[in-house]
């Protein structure tokens, strides 16, 4: 069956003119023209055509997907549940609804135990990442928020917990690892941590 | 920059558990496929509060955080629509369950770099629809070496496993709708299917399948044109 | 910036984003797609801040990768590409710099291939000492 690429009907009018106005009464011309009376009846008859497909596929028991899909992809969200959350690197600007540029949290989480390990005096045991909202400032007219290079890096809150060797000064500790997580963080992810949470949840080695 | 920290000695092993007050009743039950005043319609309303009354926005948030409750709402709301759309794109129930399952993970996936959460009905439809038309390339590239056109192309198939009482259910209009979206150019009927059968706005399937909106319209206008013709031919 | 090796012949320039048919390769063999999801792993694991690949997700689901390099995630409709990369980067280059300049030359990729370029998202799954 061919498909028609021309839209205009036998009595020159544009087909799609005639359907922008199917649902208001038809003109004079319409209710006389043997091409366009025809016209509107189609396009009548497709919604309501849809409108039954609408319906029954509603309650077509075919139409859904099995019970297992359900518990198949929970299963995989479980499983990465923290894993593989990707964390974005810039800051969101007005209109953007994805990041196209992201970290996993398991990265950022490693990059920061590695360098937990290179103090000494610590062990970080548990260390998760987030991101902190809020949107970068408006950055006018001037700036073309459309490349990747104008964009400003996230800010993120670090939380550690951690275990301590004997004898460790927890204030000069925390204070090592803070200015440690800021840099290691900006140098090698390239965001900015605002905050280090710790909790020194035990004593090892004694 | 003031940097705000924080610390703390605790208990060993002690972990915050967030109480969510997300309730697990009725999470089968998508908005809109009860009979309604609006008809009924199959697509989730992108702004519809989930049972409890929790806004999607809200669940979409604490999915965002790794909230595996929150993330089944989501689950439930969206496979019924996703399978739907795959179904009429695919032509197959087993494919379109692949959809289902592919879409959904890399939602999870993908969740934390989701920056505007009042986006998040677009954006489902985004990777679903993508995905959809993706598959159909590979099949389409393997079977011929068709070019993108607005020619007809090869007929998506009628499932085998459909139950045959269940076609018989259709009217002769409906099998004559059927039979003519599958015979739709992909982009044509992914554009009819989003807007007839899912509701979604112009700027939302232009979002989908990232195309400018005249070209959604164009394509919407050649679709119900074909599908009239082919109709009034059944006829 | 390391040199990218003799880069695929390039399609026939034709006007971008209109008319129906997808891009002629000159003198190449195979599909078009195919060649650019080849060059795509190639650009990505030519840049000095990137260390590896690192595999997608629909191993995940227990079902294989159906065509191309695990950790570049190509799909494609009309004539736009979108871009899934995973990657694993060197700790001696910042992570965030690096994506910066890559997400630019994949876009730029894509363009010389004939095709529009659609989302295109590079995710950083692992930072590590690299040599």
């Amino acid at each position: 069956m061919a498909v028609s690429s021309s839209t205009q009907l036998g009595c020159g009018r544009d087909i799609d003119d005639v359907w922008a106005n199917v649902d208001r009464p038809p003109t004079a011309h319409e209710q006389e023209c043997p091409f366009c009376g025809p016209a509107r009846a189609s396009l009548q008859e497709l919604e309501r055509a849809t409108a039954d497909l609408r319906a029954a596929d509603d309650v077509d028991p075919e139409l859904q997907p099995g019970p297992l899909v359900v518990d198949r992809i929970l299963e995989v969200a479980r499983s990465e549940a923290r894993r593989s959350r990707r964390l974005p690197l810039s800051k969101p600007v007005a209109g953007e609804v994805t990041a196209d540029l992201t970290v996993s949290e398991q990265a950022v989480a490693a990059v920061v135990r590695r360098t937990g390990d290179a103090l000494g005096g610590l062990q970080v045991r548990r260390c998760s990442v987030e991101v902190v909202e809020e949107p970068a400032p408006d950055p006018g007219t001037s700036t073309d928020i459309s490349t990747e290079a104008a964009r400003v890096p996230s800010d993120v809150r670090v939380s550690l917990r951690i275990s301590i060797g004997p004898g460790v000064s927890i204030p000069l500790l925390s204070e090592e690892v803070r200015r440690a997580v800021v840099a290691v963080v900006e140098r090698e992810v390239g965001m900015n941590v605002i905050g280090v949470d710790i909790v020194v949840e035990d004593v090892h080695g004694v | 920059m003031e940097t705000q920290d924080r610390e703390a000695r605790a208990t060993p092993r002690a972990e915050p558990h967030p109480q969510h007050d997300v309730r697990a009743d009725d999470t089968g039950t998508e908005p809109g496929t009860t009979v309604s005043a609006d008809g009924g319609h199959e697509g989730p309303s992108g702004s519809a509060p989930f049972p409890g009354g929790l806004a999607e926005a809200t669940v979409v948030g604490r999915a965002q955080d790794g909230d595996l409750e929150a993330f089944e709402l989501i689950v439930r709301r969206y496979q019924g629509p996703v399978f739907r759309l795959a179904y009429r794109m695919l032509g197959d129930r087993g494919e379109a369950e692949d959809v289902v399952q592919d879409c959904l993970v890399l939602v999870w996936r993908k969740l934390p770099s989701l920056t505007d959460v009042q986006a998040f009905h677009r954006w489902v439809y985004q990777l679903a629809t993508r995905r959809c038309l993706s598959v159909l390339r590979t099949r389409t590239r393997r079977a011929t070496d068709a070019t993108e056109s607005d020619e007809l192309e090869a007929d998506l198939p009628v499932d085998a496993s459909a139950d045959p009482a269940s076609l018989a259910q259709y009217n002769a209009q409906l099998r004559g709708l059927d039979t003519f979206l599958r015979r739709l150019p992909d982009e044509q009927r992914a554009c009819w299917v989003l807007r007839e059968l899912h509701d979604l706005t112009y700027p939302e399937i232009a979002f989908a399948m990232n195309l400018p909106v005249s070209t959604v319209r164009g394509r919407l206008a050649r679709a119900r044109q074909n599908l009239t013709k082919g109709m009034s031919a059944w006829r | 910036m390391s040199e990218v090796s003799e880069p695929l012949p390039l399609p026939v320039e034709g006007p971008a984003g209109r008319g129906a048919s997808a891009p002629a390769v000159v003198g190449a063999v195979g599909d078009p797609v195919d060649a650019l999801h080849e060059h795509v792993g190639r650009l990505v694991l030519a840049h000095p801040g990137i260390l590896r690949l690192e595999p997608t997700l629909l191993g995940a689901l227990g079902r294989g990768r159906r065509t191309g390099l695990d950790g570049v995630a190509l799909s494609v409709h009309g004539r736009v590409v979108d871009l899934d990369v995973n990657v694993a980067t060197r700790n001696t280059h910042q992570a965030r710099a690096s994506l910066i300049e890559l997400h630019a030359q994949l876009v730029d990729l894509v363009t010389r291939h004939g095709f529009v370029p659609g989302t295109v998202e590079i995710s950083v799954l692992a930072v590590d000492v690299g040599a």
